[in-house]
């Protein structure tokens, strides 16, 4: 059995009482993208979801069951198809990522419409990432439908359940699609050579080594080195104060 | 802030507690200075997030406190490795489990760029996506890696 880890609470501010009633106890996972219910919940994008905005990860029960809700009494909301729940817009086929908070050794990850099984990837019983990613295919689908994922562990009775509303095909919009390569561009484009050492005052340039005391220019503005790195994104000179210090 | 970026916040700052605790395990003992380096600017750039997080967390009223650190990318197994490998053979178990470590965090800060809501963690996602696969193509690229 895993490790349990209660979630202290600091004794202030308004969410106390809600965190209070049910504070997640054990780590699970649930489907993010693309949004789950209880990841609109937990966006508030559906409101009026109770507990479940907090703790998104929570939907488990016996394996078998074909609810939204893993028949967990305080989840209900997530079983109700009349809560509005907006669907995705989505081709044919879809990228299901999970996010889990504890990467429980695992059997399979299942998806249904309604009692069909559309896909099924085994887990090999091994522990997996911190996110899992599947592409389905439901070229035999269009229009809305109810999905449901389900992620079987492989050493307890339980699994993980996530239902995704989703617009399949014709008419709708893309799927708004994650920017992980959108760099935030308050930068110039570098141009000195990779090899050279940066002049004082040189364009910060990713890949570039620098020593303490180096100075270089990012957004107009001069920073000092004030502990070696290489250069990479992410460590632009503003968003690093540790490496950084502004002249 | 949204229950789903603070869950994201309180999933990295676990994560990124086992990362300071990777780095304490190694930082004297490592051998090639770019390593030394490397792990030197990941300590002080990472507590400075840590902090972050945990200021963020705070003002929600959320514990700083990871509650979901059972699971978290780097077991005890690896940190048993990196703590008994010997002397020889420090650079090279740092590689491969910092190097996994650092995918877990760059695969969840993209799953959340693609969920979260709330501009300011959206942002620290962005920078800990790009930081963190930079990170990993830097150790595949070491000599160290198998």
């Amino acid at each position: 059995m895993r490790r349990r880890i209660t979630l202290p609470l600091v004794a202030t501010g308004a969410m106390v009482a809600t965190l209070a009633v049910a504070a997640p106890a054990q780590a699970h996972g649930y489907v993010s993208s693309p949004p789950s219910r209880q990841a609109l919940c937990a966006q508030n994008r559906v409101p009026d979801c109770g507990q479940i905005r907090w703790e998104p990860q929570s939907v488990e029960g016996p394996k078998g069951l074909r609810t939204c809700h893993a028949n967990i009494s305080h989840f209900a909301v997530l079983n109700d198809d009349n809560r509005g729940w907006p669907a995705t817009s989505v081709g044919t086929t879809v990228t299901f990522t999970w996010v889990n908070t504890a990467m429980h050794a695992t059997r399979d990850w299942e998806y249904y419409i309604g009692n069909t099984r559309v896909a099924v990837f085994s887990g090999g019983g091994r522990q997996p990432g911190p996110t899992v990613s599947h592409s389905v295919n439901l070229s035999g689908y269009s229009g809305r439908q109810k999905l449901l994922a389900v992620w079987n562990i492989a050493d307890t009775a339980n699994a993980f359940y996530s239902c995704v509303d989703l617009q399949i095909g014709g008419g709708g919009n893309p799927p708004p699609s994650p920017s992980p390569t959108t760099p935030p561009a308050p930068s110039p484009t570098p141009t000195v050579a990779p090899t050279s050492n940066p002049p004082a005052g040189g364009t910060w340039t990713a890949g570039r080594a620098y020593a303490v005391g180096d100075q270089v220019t990012y957004g107009g503005r001069t920073y000092r080195c004030r502990q070696a790195h290489t250069a990479i994104a992410g460590w632009e000179p503003p968003n690093v104060p540790a490496l950084w210090s502004l002249v | 802030m949204a229950g789903i970026d603070l869950l994201f916040l309180s999933m990295m700052a676990g994560h990124t507690e086992q990362t300071l605790q990777i780095a304490r395990l190694v930082h004297d003992r490592l051998a090639d200075p770019d390593l030394r380096t490397l792990i030197a600017a990941i300590e002080v750039t990472e507590a400075d997030e840590l902090a972050t997080a945990r200021g963020w967390l705070a003002q929600a009223g959320r514990s700083a406190r990871a509650d979901e650190h059972a699971g978290h990318g780097t077991g005890p197994d690896q940190l048993a490795r990196l703590r008994d490998a010997p002397a020889g053979e420090v650079d090279r178990v740092l590689v491969e489990v910092l190097a996994t470590h650092q995918k877990g965090a760059a695969d969840l800060a993209r799953a959340h760029l693609a969920a979260g809501t709330d501009e300011r963690v959206r942002d620290l996602a962005r920078r800990i996506e790009q930081s963190r696969t930079a990170q990993v193509a830097m150790l595949a690229a070491h000599p160290a890696a198998a």
